[in-house]
């Protein structure tokens, strides 16, 4: 039906920033702490679109171009991905290969927006960036491989509708597996830790906070949204084979948005027990994804 | 009288766009053949669909880098002038000639005249060591492939039956026309010769002649009726090992244009492994990979050649306006170049497949194809699943040399004196790059047309058959439509909503932001190489760098110098394996002495050998 789809797009529009506030007060609580308020990211964004805009004088089109883009770009994604297994607004055979693209899109514009500033601090957030998306990319390309060929779908929405709760079926090998590697991707397309500190305040510590620190007023706005979008679209696809269909459309969007917030929850829990870890050993976490990912290839594969 | 040379070959290319177009529209082809007095051999030359969808690139990027011409050139002599002239002009016809040749004498001497002019059209401007060695490289290594060549056109059955093992033919077929493709490990010659060549030349080579050694590999699929699985196989390790390496070594490069020839070298791999998912699929039966790695390869023709051209045309203008084509020494010129920066920022776009623009297209069909393909069973998935990672490694280190091209040459601020006086060059140079940025728009929004043309020459690849198969690559591309429709509407609506709150809330502009240091300088800018340097960390074996120097030890040191020089891993091992054969080599030369006299009693040996040959 075409209004489960919209509203199940919405949800993800209008819930992502409720992410962020979740793992916030995840968090704090594991630190003893009150914490801020759930609705923060939102208090934070409306107060970002009240102000004007403060511009580098070195930068360009690019990087006003670069912000609506990025914001745009990841939208689109929220409307690709099915939450609790409903198809999304956008649906095609292939668009699997059109999501991963989407989402190195939005990672280019975002460096170049950064590029722009003409700034050493973003030219260093930017080579990080890029090497996140070296080091992910075939992890991402895998991982759907995989999941195209256990289901025999090339879709977005029919993959995640037929690997629903896989992990309590006989085929919770390839699916426990899948979900570690999404697990991975995760932290490191929304950049949280290990691979980078959303709260830290040294530059040269940042991965994505540097590349946007010559935002202000409305970019800053549209970009802190977008990644919070980032972050939503990888927990759905994560949680997806986790999360069991139950029957009706509404339960199991209820499910499925319950499921990003445990992950969500998990990944606030990862935040408080561990440190970033040093640049260098980043390629050995995408080795790490790349291992999970071609152990469950090679299980689909002995199983015929 | 050279604004009618250019108007000339204009008016023919667009004669020969609308005559390939007509070809693939209506489905069907022609041929004319005749008796030829030369060798008792035929005359025959014919326009087909997979003929026409090579000649339309070959048209557009031939006529924009003609007007391009015009304007680029305009410092050299008149001697200059006309003789590239003249060399381009042949070198359009030769393409045509071997894209129509239907018999073994038209082809070879069509693909021999092809390149000799193009040797001529590399050393046009070069003056100096490095464009005599690059002339002579390419000469060299067009040559070996052209020895390979002769023996594929001796094999092949030229549309009729199959007399040799076509296995044999396909192999004679993969490194003669690889060479000029640019595979690795045969790409040596192609950065050399692209980097040195007038920026048009560079366009024209890069995106339409290269495509020639594709041409040649389709033609031979085409003409071979049974596919065999290992043709694909070797396509794809060919593919993977041209993508990665080509991109990782675009890396570390300085010169804009050596970028982009390794780039292109790269963009060949996405062909060849489109080309590896088609054959592969074809030959287990699996007509979806079929029909989607040949459209992912056939697509990526024309889109590679428009962006490839473009970029290369606006290489040649930031030559032009700012004199210097050292990323080092370039920063903030999309300031002062608006339309050059336009232009160049939809070619890298497209160069890292954003989804508006024409690139995403063809490479999101190839990682589809690569990704159904894995539904093999057994041992046989491991090759589109080869594909798919390959894909992912050259997706995003395509991605990193955009960056490094539009960002570090047009953002930021200038480090040179000369990037800082940048000037937009004249219209005779903006007007052709400003066609092929439209036309990357279009053909990455509207690419249903582009399918349209395509489909005669994906069936006659498919062997015919698979009209469903077809319907799923029809779906996908009216999706990416979709996909790139309404990403530009709600950019449209955010770009709205966005300005609205800067109108009410105000603007300021400020210095960059730089942690309170008082004097900072535009050299304390991320530099090409700082950029790429953690993904080098990762991947610097395929790139081979040799530094000398650079060690300071006194106190109070005096001069020092440091010396660092890139090569890929490839072009490096050649080098040495060569300079050991160097030994043997002499030795055959004491057979070259120049002594005319000898060299007729070796004609009177070989002409007796033969009769008693013949006599037996």
């Amino acid at each position: 039906m075409k209004m489960t789809e919209w509203l199940q797009s919405i949800v993800g529009l209008v819930l992502a920033p409720l992410m962020v506030g979740v793992i916030q007060r995840v968090k704090a609580w594991m630190g003893g702490r009150k914490g801020q308020p759930l609705l923060q990211c939102y208090y934070e964004l409306w107060k970002l679109a009240q102000k004007g805009g403060v511009y580098s004088r070195a930068s360009t089109w690019i990087l006003r171009l670069g912000t609506v883009a990025v914001a745009g770009v990841l939208m689109m994604a929220t409307l690709m991905v099915p939450v609790g297994g409903t198809r999304g607004v956008i649906s095609f055979p292939g668009d699997v290969a059109a999501f991963v693209l989407l989402l190195g899109l939005a990672r280019v514009l975002t460096v170049l927006g950064g590029l722009d500033t003409g700034s050493s601090f973003e030219g260093m957030g930017a080579s990080r960036e890029m090497l996140l998306g070296v080091l992910s990319e075939p992890v991402i390309l895998l991982t759907f491989a995989v999941l195209v060929r256990w289901t025999a779908h090339a879709s977005l929405a029919e993959v995640c509708e037929a690997t629903r709760g896989a992990a309590w079926s006989s085929e919770w090998p390839v699916a426990v597996l899948l979900f570690a590697a999404v697990w991975v991707l995760l932290l490191m397309e929304a950049g949280r830790v290990p691979v980078d500190d959303p709260a830290t305040h040294l530059e040269l510590t940042m991965i994505h906070e540097v590349i946007v620190l010559d935002h202000s007023g409305p970019e800053l706005a549209l970009m802190q949204y977008a990644h919070a979008l980032k972050m939503w679209v990888w927990s759905v696809i994560c949680v997806n084979m986790v999360v069991p269909g139950l029957g009706a459309w509404w339960k199991d969007l209820v499910c499925g948005v319950g499921g990003v917030f445990g992950v969500a929850m998990g990944v606030g829990v990862i935040e408080s027990s561990m440190a970033r870890w040093r640049l260098n050993k980043l390629p050995h976490l995408g080795a790490g994804g790349l291992a999970l990912v071609l152990l469950a290839f090679l299980i689909d594969m002995w199983r015929g | 009288m050279e604004g009618g040379v250019v108007w000339g070959i204009v008016s023919l290319c667009m004669g020969g766009l609308v005559a390939s177009l007509w070809v693939l529209l209506s489905g069907k082809g022609w041929v004319w053949e005749q008796a030829w007095a030369m060798v008792g051999e035929r005359f025959a030359v014919g326009l087909d669909a997979l003929s026409a969808w090579f000649a339309v690139p070959l048209s557009i990027v031939g006529g924009m880098g003609a007007v391009y011409g015009r304007g680029y050139m305009r410092h050299a002599g008149w001697g200059t002038r006309m003789r590239g002239w003249w060399w381009y002009a042949a070198l359009l016809a030769s393409m045509w000639v071997v894209l129509m040749a239907r018999s073994r004498m038209v082809f070879l001497l069509a693909w021999e005249v092809m390149t000799l002019t193009s040797f001529f059209l590399v050393m046009l401007e070069g003056q100096g060591v490095e464009s005599r060695r690059a002339g002579w490289m390419y000469l060299v290594a067009g040559h070996l492939g052209m020895a390979a060549l002769v023996v594929w056109s001796v094999l092949v059955p030229w549309g009729g039956v199959a007399k040799a093992s076509m296995s044999l033919v396909f192999l004679v077929g993969l490194v003669g026309f690889g060479v000029k493709a640019g595979m690795v490990p045969l790409h040596v010659w192609l950065p050399e010769a692209h980097t040195v060549a007038p920026s048009h030349v560079s366009a024209m080579m890069s995106g339409v002649m290269i495509k020639m050694g594709v041409y040649g590999i389709l033609r031979t699929l085409v003409w071979a009726g049974e596919l065999e699985e290992w043709w694909g196989w070797s396509l794809i390790c060919v593919g993977v090992l041209s993508g990665i390496l080509g991109a990782t070594n675009a890396l570390a490069q300085r010169d804009m244009k050596r970028l982009l020839a390794y780039s292109s070298v790269d963009n060949v791999g996405i062909i060849m492994m489109g080309l590896g998912c088609g054959v592969v699929g074809r030959a287990l039966g699996m007509s979806i990979v079929s029909a989607c790695g040949f459209a992912g390869a056939l697509l990526h023709v024309w889109h590679h050649a428009i962006f490839k051209g473009l970029l290369f045309l606006g290489a040649g203008a930031v030559m032009d306006g700012v004199g210097t084509r050292n990323l080092n020494e370039l920063g903030g010129i999309g300031q002062r170049m608006r339309w050059t920066s336009v232009c160049v920022c939809i070619g890298a776009l497209a160069m890292a497949a954003a989804p508006v623009l024409n690139g995403s297209v063809s490479e999101g069909l190839v990682v589809v194809g690569g990704m159904l393909g894995g539904q093999a069973a057994g041992m046989h998935a491991l090759g589109p699943v080869g594909v798919v990672v390959g894909m992912a490694l050259t997706g995003a280190l395509a991605a990193l040399c955009s960056v490094v091209l539009f960002g570090i040459a047009f953002l930021g601020e200038a480090r040179s004196a000369a990037a800082a006086q940048a000037k937009e060059v004249g219209v005779a140079m903006r007007a052709p790059m400003v066609v092929l940025a439209a036309l990357c728009v279009m053909t990455g929004c509207v690419p249903i047309l582009t399918m349209m043309g395509s489909m005669p020459v994906i069936a006659q690849l498919m062997g015919n058959e698979g009209g469903s198969a077809l319907e799923m690559v029809w779906r996908m591309t009216k999706g990416m439509s979709v996909v790139a429709v309404s990403l530009v509407g709600m950019g449209l609506l955010l770009h709205a909503l966005r300005q609205r709150a800067i109108e009410r809330n105000g603007r300021v502009w400020q210095p960059t932001w730089g942690c309170g240091y008082l004097e900072p300088t535009a050299r304390m800018q991320y530099s090409g190489l700082s950029l790429v340097q953690p993904v080098l960390r990762v991947l610097g074996w395929l790139v081979c760098v040799r530094e000398s120097g650079g060690q300071v030890a006194e106190t109070f040191p005096r001069a020092a110098m440091f010396k660092r020089e890139v090569s890929d891993a490839v072009t490096y091992s050649l080098h040495r394996v060569m300079s050991k054969m160097r030994g043997v080599v002499e030795w055959v030369r004491i057979l070259q002495h120049g002594r005319v006299h000898a060299y007729l009693l070796y004609i009177v040996l070989t002409l007796l050998v033969l009769l008693a040959w013949k006599g037996r």
